[in-house]
């Protein structure tokens, strides 16, 4: 048990499997194990809103049960490509009898009565749910400051944030607490902290993952996708979760398995590249070098490097705070205080209960969008704001439609900077920019994924390349990610979870 | 165009908040810095565009047959409400001013 303990999250999901298949471990003892480390190691990364150790253990039990009924070295049929993998979810994912909170004190207490599709696929497949994971609330953030539950931890630096909004699904892979964990994406929101916490983050294109339960605030840009230590169990996570689903209405009929593009290679593949974007003022140095090394390792594989033009991806930030808060007034209107959500007692009439009620339940910058967007699409503004960022949208989707005619892929810097301090940036339009390489990938509709390529030669800190396919054709990211991630050699846990908190009498302590 | 105290009130009101003299004004300063960042928009020749509303451009009027399919109980419904009677959500009265029931 120890051993597990300690080797756990080390095993891709591969191996899991083949442990299992060869009873060198059960689906309860990984689920144990997982259950042991967090409890020792989240007090410190504060990755985890909510512990599910029952439901854990409850699906591994099965899963064992099942795996009794055959013998050894093999997996019965039921198993799904998920079988015993410890799993946790963002929590603004519905998952029937937890809480979903949005880490905001609008859902502090509202228990799902249903569960999300995403999760469900992921249970269907055999995964463990170990619980539910730390956002910016509702979603509006880069670096889970703005949760009312107080922000995750860096696992690769305590001091740091682990970006956002997804930053507890970042790190709660980077500290070996979950072998791989759903977040959501509107603008960067899965890639951005992916590449702050050295994990694969990815984006699905719009449409192949079913929505249907995540409580989103842009509808025409969110996305469901994971994270993972490394692309092939991101492509297993994605081979499980992106299913057809009519209670989407955006969900696209996709049969490509993602797994089936891991080891093609990326001999002759045509990669573009944007040099503009590259010259961006707050492209960190060591970002710029990390990635250009990125490049000619591509290059070195046999892919051809074609420069290219993304004429508007400078409007797209301005788009993408157009857009967001429009979608984000309407979508959040639903949080009336009477079906659902935080609700003052002592109102007198329905508007002091929404006025009040409201006023209380949502922090500062999930109110400041709210009524950014009331205000853009108003009368007189509507046509000068959201019609034109729209039209932008036109533009930047014709961008890339004309880049993928000449390339198979595209590579950017997933973020301008590695992870900055607590507290560093307070300013919102600051903050913003931070989404600078992911916002036009959501405006587009396509899918995105930031690959870890080492540590930053200033910084010492995680930094990772996008990768951006064609709408509809990620399996061309998986491919260009399987053979560059094949070039690099280094640990993918963070040291200080890894090393210095995995003592034998840590050990012994959290076992009694 | 920069906002005036009087739009961001309206703009509140309309999104269903109620804030305090000072929040309105730290407030404003924050919107006229993102309303500032999204001017680039207006640099744009953006004549004959057309709006691109969602990414699916081909995607219009999803429809499913029209089957009775299973509902969430109606126990489930209202769990997570603060305050229902009678198997419905209960709010406060509706209109102010003496017009309606109470």
């Amino acid at each position: 048990m120890n051993n597990l303990i300690h080797d756990y999250p080390k095993l891709s999901i591969a191996e899991i499997q083949a442990g299992l298949a060869a009873r060198e471990f059960s689906a309860t003892e990984l689920a144990e194990a997982a259950l042991m480390r967090i409890a020792q190691i989240d007090p410190l990364v504060k990755s985890f809103l909510e512990i599910t150790p029952d439901l854990a253990i409850t699906a591994a039990q099965g899963i064992d049960q099942a795996i009794a009924s055959v013998s050894a070295g093999s997996l019965p049929e039921e198993c799904g490509t998920l079988a015993g993998v410890p799993m946790a979810y963002k929590d603004n994912l519905n998952l029937t009898g937890t809480h979903t909170t949005c880490a905001s004190k609008m859902l502090e207490s509202y228990i799902s009565p249903y569960t999300a599709t995403s999760i469900s696929n992921t249970l269907i497949a055999g995964a463990l749910p170990l619980g539910k994971l730390n956002l910016d609330e509702f979603a509006f953030g880069s670096s889970t400051e703005t949760s009312i539950f107080g922000p995750t931890h860096n696992p690769w630096d305590l001091e740091r944030v682990p970006g956002g909004s997804s930053g507890g699904s970042a790190a709660a892979v980077a500290a070996g607490l979950a072998t791989a964990t759903l977040g959501g994406d509107t603008g960067g929101s899965i890639r951005q902290p992916a590449s702050f916490c050295g994990v694969v983050g990815y984006k699905p294109s719009y449409g192949m993952v079913s929505r249907h339960g995540a409580i989103g605030f842009g509808p025409s840009l969110d996305q469901v996708g994971p994270f993972a230590r490394s692309v092939a169990d991101a492509a297993a996570v994605t081979d499980a979760i992106a299913l057809y689903d009519p209670a989407d209405t955006a969900s696209q009929h996709t049969s490509v398995k993602m797994t089936d593009y891991l080891t093609l290679g990326v001999k002759g593949m045509r990669i573009g590249y944007v040099p503009e974007l590259l010259e961006l003022d707050g492209l960190t140095a060591e970002m710029r070098r990390a990635d250009e090394d990125a490049m000619q390792r591509l290059q070195d594989l046999g892919a051809v490097l074609i420069p290219i033009e993304l004429p508007h991806a400078r409007a797209a930030l301005a788009a993408y705070y157009t857009i967001g808060p429009a979608e984000a007034f309407s979508c959040l209107s639903r949080f009336d205080a009477v079906r659902y959500g935080y609700a003052e007692r002592n109102a007198s009439n329905l508007t002091e209960l929404y006025e009040r009620s409201r006023t209380q339940g949502f922090g500062p910058e999930a109110i400041r969008r709210i009524v950014l967007g009331c205000y853009l699409l108003s009368a007189g503004v509507i046509d000068q704001y959201y019609y034109k960022a729209n039209q932008i949208r036109t533009l930047i989707r014709a961008d890339y439609q004309q880049a993928f005619t000449i390339c198979d892929a595209i590579v950017t810097p997933a973020s301008p900077r590695a992870a900055f301090r607590f507290g560093e940036i307070t300013d919102p339009v600051s903050m913003h920019a931070s989404d600078i390489y992911t916002v036009p990938v959501n405006i587009a509709g396509n899918g995105g994924m930031s690959l870890p390529i080492g540590f930053g030669d200033k910084t010492g800190l995680p930094i990772s390349l996008q990768i951006i396919g064609p709408q509809l054709v990620d399996q061309n990211i998986f491919q260009v990610a399987a053979a560059l991630e094949e070039t690099y050699d280094f640990e993918r846990l963070a040291p200080m979870v890894l090393e210095e908190l995995i003592t034998p009498m840590s050990l012994e302590g959290g076992a009694a | 165009m920069p906002l005036t105290d009087e739009q961001v009130s309206i703009a509140v009101s309309e999104a269903k908040f109620a804030l305090s003299e000072s929040d309105l004004a730290e407030l404003k300063v924050d919107l006229n810095k993102i309303i500032e960042s999204i001017e680039v928009l207006n640099e744009f020749d953006l004549s004959g565009v057309e709006p691109t509303y969602h990414p699916l451009a081909d995607l219009q009027n999803v429809m499913r047959e029209d089957v009775i399919q299973p509902s969430m109980p109606q126990s489930v419904a209202l769990a997570n409400a603060a305050t229902h009677e009678d198997g419905q959500f209960k709010v406060p009265t509706i209109l102010v001013d003496g017009g309606g029931d109470q």
